[in-house]
């Protein structure tokens, strides 16, 4: 069980001294989401919902509320609550073999089981056979691939993404996005974890999500959490996805631009 | 580096040999011996051994007091890492680096006496800050969603340091010791100058008094060759070491 909870969960960030110039990110957050759920957080940039993903992989705290995992609070950062970052955080001197067996290793995983780990997860990301390239021989697209096999390696509760397409150009962005939602659909048991996804992409929120929380713009506040029951793999013709598209947009609408 | 690029320096050997030849007079051509002159004065000095001797001397110098420098390496990491010691020890450093190495030759002949000790300790400062210059940058360059990354995946505060922060931070150190050897190996001539019976710049001034320029020129000439050996030997370790750098990309 790796049930999350958000509970009225704020975020002020102070500056120095003067009380003016702190800033209120989030105010009041509060949600759950499900074992083994995926959920979206979707918002603006400068909503504060990276922020939020932060306090639940325990690098930052919130400044009042709790955030629960299990309904123990969150610590520090831990393997069970790994994070994809939008930037890939791949350690370049490392091979993707070696970036993927990183988390293992900080567990003591026997090297032959790190091995296996590896090739497990290589696998699942459509990676086999660069294992021994570095990362900047691999392409934006490639990179977040081996990012996602090293969080998913270690066994995480949680799996935490951090607009993980958003650095990628259009083609590439909507391949993970599809391959992405067809590895969830799979119900694959490598992946099937709690999963958080920050973003501010509609479509990509509703391709991915079991839960989508709609975040109102600084200092965020949830605006609206909806269920998405379409079955998987989705389309994105499908008349369902662009009813909840639409239903989406207008909740937004007087929010906020937001990309779609 | 291809042969047309030599033209220059070839033009300035000519210019030196012509000067030396046909404008100075024997009494004069002491004090600027033409280039041949200084081939056969180094082929002396290598045949006779003298020139393996200063030589190994220096670069035995350079190196242990490069081993005592690498100290920096650790201390860099911490004034990084942990503000207070930053805040504790920025002071000292603000005031000790502008105070050229050359600076303390005077105070440390009276420490050391003259010797290796005295040379090592002048070329140590030369090569200490900036390898600890280097070293703080780099650290505090580190991208901070790499040491996040390897926080979420497990990795301790010993090990986000050492398997992370000091990876991450290496392209820039070891710029920190390419620039610290290059200080170091200018400072140990001068240590060498007045505070040294071999080496180098024992070599150099020595030869000044006895007026052998053709002996003096041959010592500046190994320093330049060494100093060039030193810095490209780095370079290709890095070059080949670590690939996925930037920094030594050309």
């Amino acid at each position: 069980m790796s049930a999350v909870a958000i509970k009225e969960v704020s975020k002020i960030f102070s500056s120095t001294e003067k009380d003016e110039d702190s800033v209120k990110a989030l105010h009041q957050v509060t949600f759950n989401v499900a074992d083994k759920e995926f959920c979206s957080i979707l918002g603006h940039s400068g909503c504060g919902k990276t922020t939020l993903l932060m306090m639940l992989a325990g690098f930052e705290q919130p400044s009042e509320g709790k955030i629960l995992v299990d309904g123990k609070p969150v610590g520090d950062p831990t393997w069970q609550r790994t994070v994809v970052f939008q930037d890939y955080a791949l350690f370049p001197w490392m091979t993707v073999g070696e970036n993927i067996s990183f988390g293992l290793e900080m567990k003591q995983v026997p090297s032959h089981k790190c091995k296996e780990f590896v090739h497990r997860y290589v696998e699942l990301v459509g990676l086999k056979g660069f294992e021994r390239r570095y990362p900047h021989q691999l392409s934006g697209g490639m990179k977040q691939r081996v990012s996602i096999a090293r969080a998913l390696a270690v066994q995480p509760e949680v799996l935490l993404m951090d607009e993980p397409f958003a650095a990628l150009d259009a083609q590439n962005r909507s391949r993970m996005q599809e391959e992405m939602g067809r590895i969830l659909a799979s119900r694959d048991e490598r992946v099937r974890k709690t999963m958080i996804l920050v973003t501010h992409s509609i479509e990509e929120s509703i391709l991915l999500s079991d839960q989508i929380v709609v975040l109102t713009r600084r200092p965020g506040t949830v605006k609206a959490e909806l269920r998405v029951d379409l079955p998987r793999p989705r389309g994105e013709t499908d008349p369902a996805f662009v009813a909840l598209k639409r239903q989406i947009r207008d909740l937004i609408h007087d929010e906020y631009e937001i990309e779609t | 580096m291809k042969a047309r690029h030599l033209t220059l320096l070839a033009a300035l050997v000519a210019a030196w040999w012509t000067v030396s030849t046909y404008v100075l007079d024997r009494t004069t051509r002491a004090l600027l011996p033409p280039p041949q002159d200084v081939v056969l004065a180094a082929w002396e000095l290598a045949r006779t051994g003298d020139l393996w001797r200063h030589l190994r001397d220096s670069i035995k110098r350079e190196f242990v007091a490069f081993l005592w420098s690498t100290a920096a390496i650790p201390l860099g990491i911490a004034i990084a890492w942990w503000k207070p010691v930053e805040d504790q020890v920025d002071p000292i450093i603000e005031i000790l680096r502008p105070v050229p190495p050359l600076a303390w030759i005077p105070l440390s002949i009276l420490w050391f006496g003259i010797g290796d000790v005295q040379n090592q300790f002048i070329i140590f400062l030369g090569c200490f800050f900036p390898i600890l210059i280097n070293t703080v940058a780099g650290v505090k360059g580190v991208e901070g969603n790499l040491v996040r990354a390897a926080r979420c995946l497990g990795a301790g505060e010993a090990q986000v340091l050492w398997r992370v922060v000091l990876r991450a931070a290496l392209p820039q150190i070891i710029t920190g010791i390419r620039v610290g050897l290059g200080v170091g190996w200018m400072a140990l001539v001068a240590a060498e100058l007045v505070g040294a019976n071999s080496g180098l710049g024992f070599l150099i001034s020595d030869s000044r008094t006895v007026l052998r320029t053709d002996y003096v020129i041959v010592g500046m000439a190994t320093i330049g060759v060494v100093g060039l050996a030193i810095d490209r030997t780095i370079r290709t370790i890095v070059q080949r070491t670590l690939p996925w750098s930037r920094e030594f990309g050309r």
